[in-house]
């Protein structure tokens, strides 16, 4: 039998929800979180971009979507998950034709995710947003 | 020179780092090349405040609280960071020229097993 004798806390996972101008390019994600070329932090980015489409659920190209929408339903969850807000900001970019990609990180996997578990954000640029404020750490 | 502790207590790694010279917070951020007020920027603004702001600076702390009771450096560092004989031998060397020697833990989660020593060891100038 083994005892612990620490605190123990439980998993996390880290909704994100991403609109970007086309596909999501590792260059696009860099530049978005400030990255710049040779940077000390350029692995731990690279994990990221490499987590993030490794844990898409849903890939809608928002530009093909018609008429009146039930966002939550597009994106396969639960319609109190998503806010006012973050539908207006769908229909915005459906305007523009952007695709959005939905997904979760989960902190059990690699230091890279618990990191990125731990935080919650939202970063935004002209080819970019990036939603990670939904964190149940 | 670059020491990691485990803290028992506080069950998490810290760092002991001999630092040559100290640089602005606007020559760290140059070399982490990471662009300010992004995700990266503050990213990098918070670990230096971590290392030189809310960390513990020992050369200081020694000479100002502890120089009587402990009498030498490396007696203090055994006693009261519970280092071993040979940490305390060579961070005892470098207390002369090192601008400070630093204590300081709760690293982020990126940073650990080996990674944060080695990317410390690339933003600052250490004492060899």
């Amino acid at each position: 039998m083994k005892l612990r004798t620490g605190f123990v806390s439980n998993s996390s996972s880290t909704s994100f929800l991403i609109i970007s101008k086309g596909k999501l390019t590792k260059k696009g994600l860099m530049d978005l979180m400030g990255v710049e070329p040779g940077s000390i932090l350029t692995p731990l980015f690279d994990q990221l971009y490499h987590d993030l489409l490794d844990n898409v659920k849903k890939e809608i190209n928002l530009g093909q979507v018609t008429g009146k929408p039930n966002w939550a339903a597009e994106i396969g969850i639960r319609s109190e998950r998503l806010s006012d807000r973050m539908k207006a900001k769908l229909e915005s970019m459906r305007q523009k034709g952007r695709t959005a990609y939905f997904g979760y990180l989960n902190s059990e996997t690699s230091n890279v995710q618990t990191f990125f578990c731990m935080d919650c954000f939202e970063e935004e640029n002209d080819n970019i947003y990036l939603n990670a404020l939904e964190n149940s750490w | 020179m670059i020491i990691l502790v485990r803290n028992e207590r506080m069950l998490r790694e810290e760092y002991i780092l001999a630092i040559h010279r100290v640089p602005t917070e606007a020559e760290f951020l140059g070399r982490t090349k990471v662009r300010p007020h992004t995700y990266a920027g503050r990213l990098m603004a918070k670990l230096y405040t971590r290392l030189f702001e809310r960390s513990l600076e020992l050369k200081k702390d020694y000479s100002t609280y502890y120089a009587v009771e402990y009498g030498t450096f490396e007696r203090y560092l055994r006693r009261r960071h519970l280092l071993s004989v040979g940490e305390a031998k060579e961070l005892d060397k470098r207390f002369p020229r090192a601008a400070a020697i630093v204590r300081f833990g709760w690293l982020y989660t990126f940073m650990q097993e080996g990674v944060g020593a080695d990317l410390l060891a690339r933003l600052l100038e250490l004492e060899k």
